[in-house]
């Protein structure tokens, strides 16, 4: 390979036009740099020789130079320069004493001032320089300790700092890709055997990949079970990893689960049931599966719960959505992210919400949030809002699926059948909805629109709450029902069950 | 002078070329000037403590000192009298007592006056100097009790900054202004003896059959990822490999057995990022909370990074956080996190949370200041701050506290204040400890460096007890091209330059 060097020069120099460094040599070649410096020379040589300027060669000297005043005569302006910046060091090492000798004179005991016999500091200088200014360099050092080209290119260089770019464009080809600790014998990099490395190479992560690609990664399976099993791992999922995000849930949801069970139950046919619709009619066998899975669903999801914390409503929205919803999802968390950059009052919705959940009808409201949501998912991708509410609900409806356990498993496909059933009314009702898309310009816009949504509610309520209606619960709950499913609108809800509150009072 | 062939030569195939192994280093870090991590660091508690700590443990030093010297001083038959607090002071009383030194200087920054000024609402610009040739510098000496306004001719000729303990001897006057006649420092904290440090086989490390080995120091690389300027860090890199020049040179650099880096390996970019562009008349889309990662420019610390694993495999580095590094601001800085060197890391200790329980890394990535033994030798040094802030304080800087004059008095009287950092917590950022005050130097370091200094500058000190420190000013690489080599034997100084020789660049720098 060595010995052709002088073809794999010519090719990159002359015809590739490119700038080589001794290194660059040494590395392609696989030779010691000193090795690739000669080979440099004897190209150089040939080279210019054949033909006199083909090549252009930088050069790198070191040794001591010559103490200022010397150089000064012998050299030109330009070199002068140089030497101006030399000079400038040069006085240090005299310059401390006066001002020391001063200073201290307080304390007399030890005289600290620096001595004025001060050996000089020997200093050593490596210079990289042009090939015409190589004489002019050589003449202000007193003595050259070495002397080799640098560099050939096939122009002169206009700026010698393009030598940088060799160097890295060296690392970023060669020094990556092997072990320096091997190969840089062959090049002949000062070895040292007492190098460490870490053992293992790199830690792994301690979390694990972030949960908020989970979803995704997961969303293309479930998809291909049977709807109705999907359903269920999603939902009870989401329970347990929503509950770390919020706390007050969190512990409610514990306690809430024995009372839930009933209403919960029927929440999560009516989602069922709406597959069931939207559908073909899931096959029995589903439904029969899932009698056995869902306890261990459950176990599993305990164990996992820490992973998925976001999972939760994606699991439930994606479930249902195909997989091009997923990706409406997830614009619709960044629209959601966004918002909450943009506006301070974010923080509203989530205490609300919150305040909810630790309520005292948390129960209700989750299962109402669950419809909710679930409704939503069908043809629309979730506001702010919604995404909040499910987290929320989302929790209440695995809580209660975990309880019930066997019997819910059963349940879905007799719900799907009673969907329309005698308990539960279906219709519609205006929802302001939020909407975000990507507009031509690749910018996410928002849109605050009316949208009419079908809806089914065990108890519809009166008009003016909105979401309030739907809890199984008996009257008395209803108004605590009413604040809590105000969920969506969160402002709105606000101000009628403060009213409602008063009311009541008086 | 004859002519060196050396490398200009023609290539021989048979040629074969030895193989250079690098001398050794031993190397002890100390971790004195690590803070606690997480939970464990707090900052609720006043940095007053830090100055009652500070003369609590420097007042026995300074008062033994003070009274061996004034024991016997009269003037006009009256014996000068120890007072034990500043309050003590009796008018017209020859007496002596010991405090801490508080410099009040016009333009020294005021949080009082800054919150007047509701400065605090855009940060007021940064003060180069606090000096200032019109109006008074007001020195005080003040301890637990109070506070005594400082007078006298010897104070002129004194380098004095605030946080120095001091021991002064006079009479308070009519003014009730504190006459100084003399003044004592605690000076040199005692020496270890060489591998002192260092537990294990002294023996093998006594032994002297192997070469003189040589540590190197570097500052202020002033990595930018912007400018093209680093051939020179290029050409120090092949130099501390060994690829650079002929087989005299190549041994030289064989014998460089450590690199210290001493802070500011990467440049700031701050003033180029500092102003986002809303011109676009657009309210930005999204308002920005905190850290905006979009104008982080990654391109210094990772060419910092290649640098550092180019070097790796065959030296053995230590790198001290600096001003500009990406390590917190607050003295003592702590050590730039591994995380930023995706490639050298490897190298790194694994152990980032206690670092102590394991040999150290081989890029050992510090604190700064730092101490430890390089070479059975103490080393001490830091980034420059100190310095540069005590040059605020006093006349020498040159106009914008920037000159090189002066700071090799300044690294001589640290070491004999017995403080790397007298000016911390006053104008020097630090963290507020609270049972004892890091910065008092305890043990006297062989080698004291500073870095990011204006140029190189050495000196060798010698303290009343023998002790003999080489003081080193490491200039800023970037300006300078200079890396100081440092015998570990003789602990002589060498400085090798790396200049690019461009004159068509020096011209139109017109420099």
């Amino acid at each position: 390979m060595a010995d052709d060097f002088k073809k794999y020069l010519a090719t990159e120099i002359l015809s590739e036009q490119r700038t080589l460094s001794y290194r660059n040599v040494s590395r392609a070649l696989r030779v010691h740099v000193n090795a690739a410096k000669c080979m440099l020379y004897d190209f150089y040589g040939f080279q210019n020789e054949k033909r006199p300027g083909s090549v252009y060669a930088t050069y790198l000297v070191s040794g001591v130079k010559k103490p200022r005043k010397t150089v000064g005569g012998t050299n030109g302006t330009t070199d002068g320069h140089k030497h101006g910046d030399y000079d400038e060091d040069k006085p240090i090492p005299s310059s401390p004493p006066p001002f020391t000798s001063s200073m201290l004179e307080p304390s007399q005991q030890s005289s600290h001032a620096p001595e004025e016999s001060e050996t000089q500091v020997p200093v050593r200088t490596i210079t990289i320089v042009r090939e015409e200014d190589l004489e002019a360099v050589k003449q202000q050092y007193e003595t050259v300790t070495s002397m080799h080209i640098y560099s050939l290119s096939p122009t002169r260089l206009q700026d010698l700092v393009t030598l940088t770019d060799v160097s890295r464009g060296l690392f970023s080809d060669r020094f990556t890709k092997e072990d320096p600790l091997l190969t840089n014998k062959i090049y002949g990099i000062i070895q040292n055997p007492n190098v460490r490395r870490r053992k293992g190479k790199k830690p792994v992560f301690p979390q694990g990949p972030s949960p908020k690609f989970q979803p995704v990664k997961d969303d293309p399976k479930p998809p291909k079970s049977s709807a109705v099993t999907t359903d269920t791992t999603a939902t009870a999922k989401p329970t347990e990893s929503s509950r770390p995000s919020s706390r007050g849930s969190a512990s409610t949801t514990g306690s809430g689960r024995q009372p839930a069970l009933k209403r919960d139950a029927s929440d999560l046919f009516k989602a069922f049931a709406k597959q069931g619709q939207q559908k073909s009619k899931p096959k029995p066998t589903p439904s029969q599966d899932e009698d056995t899975p869902m306890p261990d669903d459950d176990e599993g999801v305990s164990e996992d719960e820490a992973l998925f914390l976001d999972t939760g409503t994606r699991k439930a929205a994606t479930t249902k959505k195909r997989p091009s919803d997923v990706k409406k999802d997830r614009d619709d968390k960044a629209a959601k992210l966004r918002k909450m950059m943009e506006s301070d009052d974010e923080a509203e919705p989530a205490v609300s919400n919150a305040k909810k959940a630790a309520g005292v009808n948390q129960e209700p409201v989750a299962a109402q949030n669950g419809t909710v949501a679930a409704e939503d998912d069908e043809e629309i991708a979730w506001s702010d809002s919604d995404t909040e509410k499910q987290q929320q609900s989302a929790p209440k409806q695995n809580a209660s699926t975990g309880n019930v356990g066997d019997e819910l498993m059963a349940t879905p496909a007799v719900a799907s059948a009673s969907a329309a059933g005698p308990r539960r009314r279906r219709g519609r009702r205006k929802v302001m909805k939020k909407r975000t898309m990507k507009d031509e310009d690749g910018y996410l816009v928002t849109k605050e629109e009316a949208a009419w949504e079908s809806f089914s509610e065990d108890e519809p309520e009166p008009v003016p709450k909105k979401e309030a209606p739907r809890s199984s619960l008996g009257s008395g709950k209803t108004q605590s029902n009413s604040q809590k499913g105000a969920g969506g609108k969160p402002g709105a809800k606000k101000g009628g069950t403060i009213m409602s509150f008063f009311g009541k009072k008086s | 002078m004859a002519p060196i062939r050396g490398l200009l030569r023609a290539y021989h195939k048979e040629e074969q070329f030895s193989l250079q192994t690098r001398a050794p280093s031993s190397y002890n870090p100390l971790y004195s000037y690590r803070l606690s991590r997480g939970e464990n660091k707090h900052y609720l508690q006043q940095y007053g403590d830090m100055y009652f700590l500070r003369l609590a443990k420097l007042k026995p030093v300074v008062e033994k000192i003070a009274e061996d010297d004034w024991a016997d001083f009269e003037i006009a038959g009256e014996k000068a009298q120890r007072v034990e607090r500043v309050l003590d002071v009796r008018q017209g009383q020859l007496c002596w007592v010991v405090g801490t030194i508080y410099m009040d200087l016009p333009l020294k920054p005021n949080i009082l006056e800054d919150i007047g000024k509701e400065h605090w609402i855009a940060g007021p610009p940064p003060r180069h100097s606090y000096f200032s040739a019109d109006s008074e510098t007001q020195v005080f000496l003040e301890d637990e009790s109070g506070r005594l306004h400082l007078t006298g001719q010897t104070l002129k000729n004194s380098l004095l900054v605030t946080g120095v303990i001091v021991a002064v001897l006079g009479t308070e006057n009519a003014n009730g202004d504190f006459e100084v006649l003399d003044l004592h420092l605690p000076e040199l904290p005692p020496q270890p003896k060489r591998w002192e440090g260092s537990d294990d086989d002294e023996e093998e490390k006594m032994d002297v059959d192997q070469p003189r080995k040589k540590v190197a120091l570097v500052s202020g690389l002033d990595i930018s990822g912007t400018e093209a300027d680093t051939l020179s860090i290029s050409l120090l890199t092949e130099y501390l490999l060994g690829e650079a020049l002929d087989d005299d040179d190549q041994n030289e650099a064989n014998a460089i057995s450590r690199l210290i880096i001493a802070g500011n390996s990467v440049a700031s970019d701050l003033m180029l990022n500092h102003e986002p562009l809303i011109e676009d008349g657009k309210k930005p889309g999204s308002r920005k909370y905190g850290y905006d990662a979009s104008a982080y420019n990654p391109s210094p610390t990772e060419h910092f990074d290649q640098f550092l694993a180019e070097l790796l495999p065959s030296i053995p580095i230590t790198i001290l956080a600096g001003e500009r590094d990406p390590a917190n601001l607050s003295l003592p800085q702590q050590p730039i996190h591994p995380a930023m060197f995706p490639h050298s890391r490897a190298y790194a200790s694994a152990n980032v949370t206690d670092p102590g329980e394991e040999e150290p890394g081989w890029l050992d990535s510090v604190t700064n200041p730092w101490d430890g033994d390089v070479d059975g030798w103490r080393f001490m040094g830091n980034s420059g701050q100190p310095v540069d802030d005590i040059l605020k304080y006093i006349d020498l800087g040159g106009p914008d506290g920037d000159g090189a004059d002066g700071r090799m008095e300044i690294m001589i009287n640290m070491l004999r204040w017995r403080c790397g950092a007298p000016t911390a917590p006053d104008t020097l950022w630090s963290y507020p400890f609270r049972d004892r005050d890091q910065f008092v130097i305890e043990q006297c370091p062989h080698v004291f460096f500073v870095g990011n200094q204006a140029r190189f500058d050495t000196h060798v000190l010698h303290g009343p007890e023998g002790q003999q420190v080489r003081l080193i000013a490491v200039p800023r690489f970037h300006e300078t091209g200079e890396l100081v080599l440092v015998d570990s034997e003789t602990l002589e100084v060498e400085v090798i330059k790396f200049d690019v020789h461009d004159p068509s660049q020096l011209d139109l720098n017109g420099s």
